[in-house]
């Protein structure tokens, strides 16, 4: 991302009575909301929530599953993504997908870091070079990393495999970061990391966390989002919903309590 | 050592008798097996050694350099077609991001595709190249193509269905992190299933090669019978004797003396150290185009 941006508060993407459906199973039921430029959405929610499932709707990856069906409409500064006139390809990069599980690819570090820029025709050695260098400086690894690029990636630690995926991500300048769960895999303190690049990268970036661990939604998003069986209970500024829940249910998952 | 003893480990006796019976039979298949192979080959290089006829010549029953040029010739006509149209065929079953509706339909067409014994699928070539008489009149001036175009048939379900496999096997996770990454289908494919299938797709082709230097003897006889040409090494370019063809020849065709049994084992012999070397290309192969990062 530039750093000349614009710093206003437009609606970066904007989602509308969006479903998901895995063969028979309604996961995501009618899910609207908007996302401000530059303002990071926590979504939280039991597991089976439809939280990945809308993340994995934002980033297209449901054109991979035949069982899956997407209804409803996703936006990016206005222009509509879903349907076939939006190339997936191109989404993919301006939408970035981060998982839970480090997506790392059977290839080195550096390739790993540039395989977007590749994907995207950057054949220039000095600019795949740079990218990769300020994608990894962004993601705090460029010390540590930077003699050891023609590494296999897959024999790194997870937590530097994790960083390296959000380099990968970060390399093709894309304009949107999702992350599903980002630091599900990893110990406290290679957590604490990540939630440092998160707080880094939510000045520059429209950001969309869906995460089980609520102490990681309240530091980091400015609005969450409370989904129950695919459907949003509640929705607000974060300070306010981890205060005072409108929502009986939102209450009772803040406070652990099954219902 | 018995056998017996080495089946058993030592707390054998808290063990089912079943288990420890089929680990007796497992060994004594196993020294079976090896033995049966390693008497085969003593007999093989004994008959065969000092009778391999090294003379390059273009008769019938004279010499192995025309039969292995003929093989050679036919494996350089098949070869490249039945490698090319399997491997865009097995990458659009494996891959729905490329093959979309055509890759489907080939996903199902193989699931029955592989089990139709390959030969009937040569036949049904050759019973298309017959039934069409300016197709047949080219099979008598080029029996070479002729064979070339049945090996191709006999040979693309089974090499489609191989290259299938060894694609499928690169794990899905990393497929989605390539498409998530920003890939489109093609990339994705070149830049991670490839690299990783490399190994998979080398013993495919090898075991192509190999598949096509036993069935050549198949086909050429089946053609013979049927057209009228005859495999019979007079003129390389006119009538292709592949090794096992030659050897067919030694044994069943025109020398059903016993004189010709020794010439025969030193064919099979060479047939067999063929196997070895191209076997033991592969495995280097392979090993050197295993790609980096397989790590953890």
């Amino acid at each position: 991302m530039t750093a000349d941006r614009a710093a206003s508060a437009e609606t970066k993407l904007e989602v509308a009575d969006l479903h998901v459906w895995y063969a028979k199973r309604h996961a995501v039921r009618g899910v609207s909301f908007e996302a401000p430029e530059r303002k990071t959405i926590a979504l939280i929610g039991a597991t089976g929530s439809g939280r990945s499932s809308i993340l994995r709707a934002l980033n297209r990856l449901h054109d991979l599953d035949a069982t899956a069906r997407v209804e409803g409409s996703i936006k990016i500064d206005g222009a509509e993504v879903l349907g076939s006139s939006a190339d997936p390809a191109v989404l993919r990069r301006r939408v970035a997908l981060i998982f839970g599980r480090p997506a790392t690819l059977p290839l080195s570090a550096y390739d790993n870091v540039v395989f977007g820029l590749r994907a995207k025709g950057v054949r220039d050695r000095s600019a795949l070079d740079a990218a990769c260098e300020l994608s990894l400086r962004r993601v705090l690894l460029w010390e540590t990393m930077s003699s050891v690029l023609n590494q296999p990636a897959l024999s790194l630690p997870l937590d530097w495999q994790q960083r390296l995926c959000i380099a990968r991500a970060l390399a093709v300048d894309p304009e949107i970061l999702l992350f599903d769960d980002p630091a599900s895999r990893l110990d406290p303190v290679a957590a604490q990391v990540l939630d440092d690049i998160l707080l880094r990268l939510r000045r520059d970036y429209t950001i969309l966390v869906a995460t089980n661990d609520l102490h990681q939604a309240a530091r980091l998003s400015d609005v969450t989002i409370h989904l129950v069986d695919g459907e949003i209970v509640e929705t607000g500024e974060t300070l306010a919903v981890f205060n005072r829940p409108t929502d009986a249910r939102t209450e009772d998952f803040l406070a652990g309590r099954a219902w | 050592m018995g056998v017996s003893a080495l089946a058993m480990p030592r707390d054998a006796g808290s063990r089912p008798a079943a288990q420890i019976a089929g680990g007796l039979l497992a060994w004594i298949s196993a020294i079976v097996v090896v033995l049966a192979v390693a008497a085969l080959i003593v007999i093989v290089a004994r008959a065969g050694w000092q009778n391999i006829v090294w003379v390059f010549e273009t008769e019938s029953d004279a010499g192995i350099g025309a039969a292995l040029v003929s093989t050679l010739a036919v494996l350089g006509l098949a070869l490249p077609p039945a490698i090319a149209l399997s491997f865009c065929a097995g990458a659009a079953a494996a891959e729905p991001a490329i093959g979309a509706g055509a890759g489907r339909f080939l996903a199902a067409t193989l699931r029955f595709g592989p089990s139709l014994p390959s030969t009937a699928l040569g036949l049904a070539a050759l019973g298309l190249i017959t039934a069409n008489p300016a197709l047949e009149r080219s099979v008598q001036a080029n029996p070479l193509v002729a064979a070339a175009i049945v090996l191709v048939a006999l040979n693309l379900p089974i090499m489609t269905a191989r290259f299938r496999t060894v694609m499928r096997a690169v794990p899905p996770e990393w497929r989605v992190a390539a498409f998530a990454a920003g890939a489109p289908p093609v990339s994705m494919f070149f830049g991670v299933v490839v690299p990783r299938a490399m190994p998979g797709i080398i013993a495919v082709v090898l075991h192509g090669v190999g598949q096509m230097l036993g069935e050549t003897a198949a086909v050429a006889i089946v053609l013979s019978v049927s057209t009228g040409v005859k495999f019979v090494n007079h003129a390389l370019t006119f009538a292709p004797a592949p090794l096992p063809v030659h050897l067919w020849q030694r044994l069943a065709v025109g020398h059903p003396d016993p004189s010709s049994a020794p010439s025969a084992a030193s064919e099979t012999l060479i047939l067999l150290v063929a196997i070895v070397v191209l076997r033991f290309v592969g495995r280097v192969l392979a090993r050197r185009r295993r790609p980096s990062g397989a790590g953890a």
